[in-house]
């Protein structure tokens, strides 16, 4: 036995030696370039178009109602999303090839952006044949549906009224409701819509393809960044906590805590319960570190300086902006109470307890 | 040196020939059923560091929490280490996670290893590996060409795995992993962006698998560390399911952490190592760091360091209670 331990002992030097670390074979990354927009199946009828058309992920549902789309990016890369999304219509969706329905998860700029295009692009039709005629009949234009939260819509109307910022009319969402859970049935499939309230924004959606098995996060889960908080538009800490704790407990995972229900953050590479609850587990930590330090009196500036996120920035933090370290430890320290307990769902205070559901659309 | 003539007579020849033989066969085919089979790890490395067991007691194994010494981590990784508390395995999302690439094949446990050929050509398409124990790591060497996975794809606990043989070795990059954890007990993360390195190469009943972690987060410098592997011709390895349950009531969403400020001293009370050498980093990897571990000042003795952990325990205690 020594023997074979010394003799192993020697090749393993020899190869240190002579080898080095080095690559076995290079990788190809499969050619995909910036800027471009690249259809990839995720599960059952939804399709990621992959490479952040805009800086945010699209998921696309096609079936035999034609395509619902979540998100449309940015408006200057709106005209190759809507190419890639006609693409895989075109391929995939039955007889119905239309693009019927957008949700937006929320109503930042780099999710709604394409709002104009798609939705022109797209056949609203619903209730049936009957109710499209009558609409062409009435001279109004076809086009998708964009369905956000109500909070979205006012504070569009309200940021062009207050401050002067204006968001083209054409971006704003069509139909807007104030709901918990909203129920459609689309391609054959139950889907829901979640609204946790106050999260990244207080209009924050989740959309949960149930037989596709497949989650669409919108900024909730953000596999690049610290989440952004935006706390201007309703956005808190403990909301965006609750969401996350909401992924995982839709989320199913396959063995040993890996696959089964796939995860579309709203920016970054797709990823499953293991990686949300990781993540939560994170914000968490650094959440809780904020409000010890607040318990004990210190302003947002001694809390920054005291570096409560110190292990994970390097990784997590955007390089200026939102979800950078600085913005996303200014949105928590902003949002917590002045003194108060580690998080947990039964310390929030934010979120109503009684869930309303609404929809029960059908497509 | 002194040099013996030969004569070149018939058995000289003979050997002459079967040497050349020797050299002229493909190696690639020498070498492709080199590591097929059952392997039983050997413990006589580390295995203070992977036995599982309770926490804090040296018979049954794990690291210390907040032991670090003679790691190359860097202070990043020192500061989510002190912030994380062991109890978060405990959460039901966390208990059946599989070991990653860079921890499986270093913690107890048998492997089987196992080729895919091209029923065409007879050559190696892939090399599968299955550590069960390690919560089902299932891993694919991927030798003939094949797809890298796209970069908005989601990554594994296995991660990406390419090999070639280089003589009778087999070089393995893998990528594209799940965040880890470098070690069990000492709670040091391994961040998604790291890649390992390993050389395969067998000596009769022994195969050595040399790794090379690589995470320019959480680690100053790449951590070498090498496992050797018995082989097992009757096969031991056995399916190992897993299903989560809740282990400790707790809040839903609670995350148990550990409030800044705190330091692990338990490493310290355990081992009686010097508080500073505790905290790691590459210079405590080598030898000559023992020199310098004698100038260090004594620790604490150990009621004090007990009274230190109550004290850290108790300010945590207050906050939950806030």
């Amino acid at each position: 036995m020594r023997q074979m331990v010394v003799a192993s002992t020697m090749a393993l030097a020899t190869i240190c030696l002579t080898a080095g670390v080095v690559r076995a074979q290079s990788a190809d990354a499969g050619g995909a370039t910036p800027g471009g927009v690249y259809p990839s199946h995720v599960n059952g009828q939804v399709w990621l178009m992959a490479g952040e058309p805009g800086e945010s992920n699209v998921a696309v549902q096609v079936g035999d109602d034609g395509a619902l789309v979540v998100d449309t990016g940015t408006q200057s890369a709106a005209p190759k999303l809507l190419e890639a999304i006609q693409g895989v219509i075109q391929g995939h969706a039955g007889d119905q090839k239309t693009l019927s329905v957008i949700i937006d998860t929320n109503g930042r700029v780099d999710h709604i952006g394409g709002n104009a295009v798609i939705a022109a692009a797209g056949s609203q039709i619903m209730g049936g044949h009957e109710a499209a005629d009558a609409k062409e009949f009435a001279g109004e234009p076809e086009q998708a549906e964009v369905l956000a939260e109500q909070s979205v819509l006012t504070r569009l109307v309200q940021e062009q009224s207050t401050y002067g910022q204006h968001t083209p009319r054409a971006l704003w969402p069509t139909i807007t409701e104030d709901f918990d859970i909203y129920d459609m049935t689309f391609d054959g499939e139950a889907v829901q819509v979640y609204h946790p309230h106050y999260a990244n924004t207080d209009g924050q959606l989740m959309v949960f393809f149930r037989q596709s098995n497949v989650i669409a996060t919108g900024d909730v889960v953000d596999m690049r960044t610290y989440p952004i908080i935006d706390v201007a538009r309703g956005g808190s800490i403990d909301g965006e906590l609750v969401a996350l704790n909401k992924v995982i407990e839709l989320a199913v995972p396959a063995a040993f805590a890996e696959g089964g229900t796939v995860v579309i953050p709203g920016h970054g590479a797709l990823c499953d319960q293991a990686d949300v609850e990781s993540y939560k587990n994170m914000i968490t930590t650094i959440r809780n570190r904020v409000q010890f330090y607040k318990n004990e009196g210190k302003s947002l500036e001694q809390v920054l300086a005291l570096e409560p996120s110190a292990g994970w920035d390097e990784r997590w933090s955007a390089a200026s902006g939102a979800g950078s370290t600085r913005e996303f430890i200014t949105a928590v320290y902003r949002t917590l109470p002045a003194r108060g307990p580690p998080f947990s769902m039964h310390t929030v205070t934010l979120v109503p307890s009684t869930a309303t559901v609404s929809g029960g659309r059908q497509y | 040196m002194k040099l013996v003539p030969i004569r070149l007579n018939r058995p000289w020849l003979a050997l002459a020939c079967l040497s050349l033989a020797t050299v002229l066969v493909p190696r690639v085919a020498a070498a492709q059923s080199l590591i097929d089979g059952s392997w039983n790890l050997l413990q006589d490395e580390d295995t203070y560091e992977f036995i599982p067991g309770l926490n804090g007691n040296l018979d049954a194994g794990d690291p210390y929490p907040g032991d670090f010494a003679g790691l190359p981590i860097t202070p990043a990784a020192r500061d989510v280490a002190q912030a994380f508390d062991e109890a978060q395995l405990e959460i039901p999302e966390m208990q059946c996670r599989a070991y990653a690439t860079p921890l499986g094949p270093r913690a107890i446990g048998s492997m089987r290893i196992w080729e895919d050929l091209d029923p065409h050509t007879l050559q190696q398409t892939q090399i599968e590996i299955m550590q069960p124990l390690v919560y089902g790591l299932h891993r694919h060497i991927w030798i003939a060409p094949h797809p890298y996975p796209q970069s908005w794809a989601d990554s594994s606990w296995a991660g990406y795995s390419t090999g070639k043989w280089v003589g009778n070795a087999l070089w393995v990059h893998t990528d594209h992993l799940k965040a880890g954890i470098l070690q069990r007990g000492s709670d040091l993360p391994l961040d998604d962006q790291t890649t390992m390195d390993e050389r395969f190469f067998r000596n009769g009943d022994i195969l050595t698998d040399v790794m090379f972690i690589s995470d320019k987060q959480y680690l100053s410098r790449p951590y070498v560390n090498s496992k050797l592997y018995i082989f097992a011709p009757q096969g031991t390895v056995i399916a190992v399911p897993c299903v989560p349950f809740d282990e400790v009531p707790r809040a839903e969403g609670a995350v148990p952490m550990h409030v800044p400020g705190y330091v692990e001293l338990q490493g310290a009370v355990g081992t009686h190592i010097p508080l500073k050498t505790e905290q790691g980093g590459s210079e405590t990897e080598f030898p000559e760091y023992q020199e310098v571990m004698k100038t260090l000042p004594p620790n604490p003795s150990v009621d004090q360091l007990h009274k230190a952990l109550q004290k850290e325990q108790a300010q945590e205690d207050q906050y939950s209670r806030q």
